[in-house]
C-alpha cells in the first residue's frame, strides 16, 4: 500500500505545474548555491595558502637575526577553512582571519573583510547549508501544505478510506513522499559538492552531513504531513506551516542569540584588556609586582650558575628573564582568555538549548560542527595558534639565553639555519568523533524531535481515522 | 471607505486572539530590543569614558612631572619629557567616536571597529578593535535589533493581519455583495489593505517613538526615521493590495505573501551575502599584516636621499626644519614614512570597502529589506561608511601628530609644558558618528511601492472590468444565493 501511495504522491506532484515549479526552483537554488559556495571556498583556500606562504617567505628572508628582535618581528597565521566549509561556511564570515604571533602578547584574530558589507550580514548566505537547512524545508512546506488538507477538502480523502487506505499508511506515504523530495535535493547538493570538490571532500564528515540532513528533512516532512492532516483547509495548513518556518528559520535563531547575550553578557574589550594588563603588571595575586619577579629569577639564575654578577654568567640572562616573563604572562592569558572562552561556551550552550524548541537550529549547529566552522572549531584554532606562539617564543628565548650570547650582548644574532628550522603553523581540525561529542545536546534534541514527531504521526493517523481536523 | 475598513480591521483584530498576540509580540519584541540597544549604547559610552579616564591619567602624570620640574618618573630614568617622543607618549589624546542618538536601533550591526583610538605616532585604526567582544556564533545568527524587527517582523505582522484580504471575500462570496452595495470592490479591498497598513504604520511609529525617546533623538532625525518606516510600510501595503486584488482564496494569498516575503527578505539578500563572501574570498589582509610589517622593515634600508624626499613630499611644511646633519633625523623620518604608509593602506582598504558598499547599494535596489536595513543603519551612524569616516579622522589626526612630532624632534630646543599642552590640544578629542540621510534608500522604497501598486493595478484591471459588468449583472440575478457560481468564476 505505502509504495503505491508514495508513487501516487510523486505522480501528483509532477502533474501539478506548481509542484514542478517549486521542485525546479529548489533544484536550481541547490545547484547554484553549491557552485558559488564551492567557488568561494576554493578561492578562500588558495588565498589562505598564498597568505601562509607569504608569511613563511618573509620569515625566511630575514636570515640571521637577534632572537628577541625576531620574536618582536613575529609571525602571522591565517585561519584555514573548515573541512566542509564549501557546504557550510558557518562562522567564517564573522571571525577574524589572521593572528599575529609575537612576544609578550596573545593577540586576537583580526581582519573580517565582510564587515564592509554589514547591512547584508544580517541575512543568511546562499550556500548549500542554507539551501538544505532553510530553503528545502520551505520547499517541503510549499509542496506539502495541502498534502492531506486538499484531499480532505476535495473529498478524495474519504474516497481513499473507502478504497481501503489506512490513515497511518496514508500519512507515512505522504511523509515519505515529501521526505524523498527533500532527500533528492540533498543528494543533488551533496553530489554537486562532491563533483565540484574534485575528490578533495572529506568522506566521513560528508556522510555525517548527509545523514544529518536526511534526519532533519524527515522531521520537517512529518511535521508538514501532520499539520496538513490536522488542518481543515489547505490555507490554514499553509498559514501554520509558513509561520512555523519563519519562526524557526528567522526569528528563533536571532532570539536565541539576543537572549544569550542579554542574560550572559561578555565583558567589554576595554575592561577585559585592562584586567589583563593589571594582572600582567601587578601579578596574579595582586602582590607580585613585575620587578620583584624579575629580581627573584635573576637571583635563582645566579645561584644556579654559582656566580655573583650577571656579567659572570656564561649565558644571556636577558633570554631567561624574557622566558620567565612569558611564562608568567601565559598564566595571565590562560586565566583571562580561559574565563572568556568559558563565557563564550556558556552563551553557546544557552543558544544551543533552543534546539529543543527549534529543530532547524539543532541541525544548523550540528551542520556547522561537522563542517568544522562552528565556535568549537574557531576556539580550537585560537588555542592551537596560541600554543604555537608559546613554543615559538620559547624557542627564540631559549636561543637568546643559551645560544651563545652573553648577558647584555644585544647585537648577537642566531644564524638563518636556526630560523629555517621553525615549522609553519599547521591547524589540526577536530576529528568527527570529537565534533559530534561536542554537539551531544543538539543531537539529543534532534533525536527527541524525531521521536516526538513520529509519535505525532501515529497520533495524527488515529485522529484522521476519527475524522478530526483543525 | 478607509474608515469603514479600518473599523472592520480593528474589530477583526480585537476578536481574534491570534492577531492580538501577533501584534503584542511584535510590539513587545520591539520594546525589548530598544532597551537592549540602549544597553549597547551605554557600553559604548563606558568605553569612551574609560578611554578619557586613561587619557586624563596620562596627562595628569605628565603635568605633575612638569610641576615638580622632573623629566619623568624616578624609577624610569630613560623617560625624558623634554623630548618629543615622550611628549607624544604622554599626550595620550583619545580620538573617540560619539554614538549617534539612534545608534541603539542598529546595535546588532557587525562591529565596524574601535570607537576610541589613542592618537600618537603609533596609532593604527586598521587594527584597532571594537569596544565589544563578540561571540561569533551569536553574531552569525544575524542579531535581533530594532532594525531587524522593523525590516523582517513588521512586514510579517502586516501579512499576518492582512493574509485573508481579497481571498476571503472571493472564497466566501462577499465580493459581489460589496460590489452591489458600493460598485467598487477594488476600492474596498484596497481600503482594507490600507487599514492593515495603518495598523502596521501605527506599530512601526510607536516603536520609532520609543526608540527616539530612549535615544533622545532630535525631532528631525525622528521624523526621517518615521518617514523611512512609513515608506517601508507603504511598500508592504502595496504588496498586500496586489495579492488581495488577485488572490482567489485565502490559502493562495497566504502562499503568495509568504513567497514574496521570503523572496524579498531571505532569498535576494542571501544572494547578496554570497556575493559579498565571494568578493572577500581571497582577502586575508596581507597588506595589513605581512606586507605592512615588511614595508616598515624595508624603510630601514632606504637611502637617506630617498627617505627625506618621500617624507617631504607628504609633509612639505617640514622642508625648512630638516637638520643639517640628516643622519640624526633619519629615525623620525622613517617614523613619518610609516604614517604615510598607513595613509596609503587606509586608502587602499577604503577602495576595497567601497566595492562591498557598492554591492550593498545594488542589492538595496533588488531587495527593499536590504534598502530599509541600510537606510536605518545610516540613520543610526552604524554603517561601514560611518566607520570609514572615523578611520579617516584617526589617520588624519595621527598624521598631524606625526608632523608635529617630527618638527619637535628636529628642533634642538628642549620641550616644555606649553609644547606638551599644544601637542595634546592639536589633536581633536572626538568626532560625531556620521549620520547620513537615506534619500537614496527612500527613493528605492518609493519606486518599489509605485511598481508594486502599478503591478497590482495592471494584474487586476482587465479581470475587474469584466467582473464589474458580468459580476453586477450576475449578482443582481442571483441575489438570494450568496455564492453564485457564475459570479464567482467571473471575479477570478
Amino acid at each position: 500500500m505505502i509504495p503505491t501511495l508514495l508513487a501516487n504522491e510523486w505522480r501528483a506532484l509532477l502533474r501539478d505545474g506548481r509542484g514542478v515549479m517549486i521542485l525546479s526552483l529548489g533544484a536550481l537554488l541547490a545547484v547554484v548555491a553549491t557552485w558559488t559556495a564551492a567557488s568561494t571556498d576554493h578561492r578562500e583556500r588558495l588565498g589562505q595558502v598564498a597568505a601562509t606562504e607569504s608569511a613563511r617567505t618573509a620569515w625566511l628572508e630575514r636570515e640571521a637575526d637577534n632572537p628577541h628582535s625576531r620574536a618582536h618581528y613575529g609571525d602571522y597565521v591565517f585561519r584555514p577553512s573548515g573541512p566542509l566549509a564549501g557546504l557550510d561556511s558557518g562562522l567564517q564570515m564573522v571571525t577574524g582571519r589572521s593572528i599575529r604571533l609575537e612576544a609578550h602578547r596573545q593577540n586576537a584574530a583580526v581582519h573580517v573583510p565582510h564587515r564592509e558589507a554589514s547591512s547584508l550580514l544580517r541575512f543568511d548566505r546562499l550556500e548549500p547549508s542554507t539551501v538544505l537547512n532553510l530553503l528545502v524545508p520551505l520547499v517541503l512546506v510549499l509542496a506539502g501544505f495541502g498534502t492531506v488538507a486538499s484531499e480532505r477538502e476535495s473529498g478524495r480523502l474519504r474516497l481513499l478510506r473507502i478504497q481501503g487506505a489506512r490513515p497511518l499508511s496514508l500519512l507515512l506515504a505522504k511523509s515519505l513522499a515529501l521526505w524523498s523530495v527533500g532527500a533528492a535535493l540533498a543528494v543533488l547538493v551533496i553530489g554537486s559538492h562532491l563533483v565540484l570538490a574534485k575528490g578533495a571532500a572529506a568522506t566521513g564528515p560528508t556522510v555525517a552531513y548527509f545523514v544529518l540532513h536526511l534526519v532533519a528533512l524527515w522531521i520537517v516532512a512529518v511535521l508538514v504531513a501532520c499539520v496538513s492532516s490536522w488542518a481543515r483547509r489547505p490555507g490554514t495548513a499553509a498559514g501554520v506551516l509558513l509561520s512555523l518556518w519563519v519562526t524557526s528559520a528567522i526569528v528563533l535563531p536571532r532570539l536565541a542569540a539576543m537572549t544569550a547575550d542579554a542574560f550572559l553578557p561578555l565583558p567589554g574589550r576595554d575592561a577585559f584588556e585592562a584586567a589583563m594588563r593589571e594582572d600582567r603588571e601587578k601579578g596574579l595575586d595582586g602582590h607580585n609586582p613585575r620587578d620583584e619577579r624579575r629580581l627573584e629569577v635573576e637571583r635563582q639564575v645566579l645561584e644556579e650558575y654559582g656566580v655573583e654578577t650577571k656579567e659572570e654568567l656564561p649565558i644571556n640572562l636577558g633570554g631567561v628573564l624574557m622566558q620567565a616573563d612569558e611564562e608568567y604572562g601565559n598564566q595571565v592569558w590562560d586565566e583571562h582568555f580561559g574565563d572568556l572562552e568559558d563565557q563564550l561556551r556558556s552563551q553557546s550552550a544557552f543558544a544551543g538549548a533552543f534546539s529543543f524548541v527549534n529543530p532547524l537550529q539543532a541541525t544548523d549547529r550540528i551542520s556547522m560542527a561537522i563542517g568544522g566552522t562552528d565556535l568549537n572549531s574557531h576556539l580550537a584554532f585560537l588555542q592551537q595558534a596560541e600554543s604555537h606562539r608559546r613554543s615559538f617564543v620559547k624557542a627564540l628565548n631559549d636561543e637568546d639565553a643559551f645560544g651563545g650570547a652573553k648577558t647584555g650582548e644585544r647585537g648577537w644574532k642566531a644564524d638563518a639555519e636556526f630560523y629555517a628550522s621553525f615549522e609553519s603553523f599547521r591547524f589540526e581540525p577536530r576529528s568527527l568523533r570529537e565534533t559530534l561529542a561536542g554537539q551531544s545536546v543538539e543531537l539529543f534534541a534532534l533525536a527527541l524531535w524525531g521521536l516526538g514527531l513520529t509519535g505525532l504521526l501515529l497520533h495524527s493517523a488515529r485522529r484522521l481515522e476519527r475524522g478530526g481536523s483543525l | 471607505m478607509i474608515r469603514a475598513a479600518l473599523g472592520l480591521e480593528l474589530r477583526t483584530l480585537v476578536r481574534s486572539p491570534l492577531r492580538v498576540l501577533v501584534l503584542i509580540l511584535t510590539l513587545a519584541t520591539g520594546v525589548f530590543v530598544v532597551v537592549q540597544g540602549q544597553r549597547d549604547v551605554g557600553r559604548w559610552h563606558e568605553a569612551i569614558e574609560a578611554a578619557r579616564t586613561e587619557q586624563e591619567e596620562s596627562l595628569s602624570e605628565a603635568r605633575a612631572f612638569f610641576a615638580a620640574d622632573q623629566l619623568g618618573p624616578e624609577d624610569r630614568p630613560w623617560v625624558d619629557l623634554s623630548k618629543a617622543r615622550w611628549q607624544d607618549w604622554y599626550a595620550a589624546t583619545r580620538l573617540v567616536r560619539e554614538p549617534a542618538s539612534l545608534a541603539g536601533i542598529a546595535f546588532a550591526s557587525p562591529e565596524a571597529g574601535a570607537v576610541a583610538v589613542r592618537i600618537n605616532r603609533f596609532a593604527n585604526p586598521l587594527v584597532a578593535q571594537g569596544t565589544r567582544i563578540e561571540n561569533p556564533e551569536l553574531a552569525a545568527a544575524g542579531g535581533l535589533d530594532l532594525v531587524t524587527v522593523l525590516a523582517l517582523l513588521l512586514p510579517l505582522m502586516m501579512l499576518a493581519l492582512g493574509v485573508e484580504v481579497g481571498g476571503h471575500e472571493r472564497a466566501s462570496g462577499i465580493l459581489p455583495l460589496v460590489r452591489v452595495q458600493s460598485g467598487r470592490d477594488r476600492s474596498w479591498l484596497c481600503a482594507r489593505c490600507i487599514a492593515v497598513g495603518i495598523l502596521g504604520a501605527a506599530t512601526g511609529l510607536l516603536l520609532v517613538a520609543v526608540a527616539s525617546i530612549a535615544g533622545a533623538a532630535e525631532l528631525g532625525e525622528s521624523i526621517v526615521f518615521g518617514g523611512v518606516v512609513l515608506a517601508y510600510v507603504a511598500l508592504w501595503t502595496a504588496l498586500l493590495a496586489g495579492v488581495a486584488l488577485v488572490a482567489r482564496h485565502p490559502s493562495q494569498g497566504a502562499v503568495a505573501l509568504g513567497a514574496a516575503w521570503i523572496t524579498l527578505c531571505v532569498l535576494v539578500p542571501a544572494i547578496g551575502v554570497e556575493r559579498a563572501a565571494s568578493l572577500a574570498a581571497d582577502d586575508f589582509g596581507l597588506d595589513l599584516t605581512v606586507e605592512a610589517r615588511d614595508a616598515g622593515q624595508a624603510l630601514e634600508d632606504l637611502e637617506e636621499e630617498a627617505l627625506f624626499s618621500a617624507l617631504l613630499e607628504r609633509f612639505p611644511d617640514l622642508a625648512d626644519q630638516v637638520p643639517e646633519d640628516r643622519s640624526t633625523a633619519s629615525g623620525t623620518a622613517r617614523a613619518g614614512l610609516r604614517t604615510v604608509a598607513l595613509e596609503e593602506r587606509t586608502a587602499r582598504r577604503e577602495e576595497l570597502g567601497r566595492e562591498q558598499t557598492s554591492l550593498v547599494r545594488r542589492m538595496s535596489v533588488a531587495s527593499p529589506a536590504v534598502a530599509f536595513t541600510r537606510a536605518l543603519e545610516r540613520l543610526a551612524g552604524r554603517d561601514p561608511e560611518a566607520a570609514r569616516e572615523y578611520r579617516r579622522a584617526v589617520v588624519a589626526a595621527a598624521a598631524d601628530r606625526m608632523q608635529g612630532y617630527i618638527a619637535a624632534s628636529w628642533s634642538s630646543d628642549p620641550l616644555g609644558v606649553d609644547d606638551f599642552e599644544r601637542t595634546h590640544a592639536a589633536t581633536p578629542g572626538s568626532i560625531e558618528s556620521r549620520v547620513s540621510l537615506p534619500w537614496g534608500e527612500l527613493a528605492i522604497l518609493f519606486a518599489w511601492t509605485l511598481a508594486l501598486a502599478g503591478l497590482a493595478g495592471f494584474l487586476s484591471r482587465p479581470r475587474s472590468r469584466r467582473a464589474t459588468v458580468a459580476g453586477l449583472g450576475g449578482a443582481l440575478r442571483t441575489m438570494p444565493n450568496p455564492r453564485p457560481a457564475g459570479v464567482s468564476r467571473s471575479t477570478r
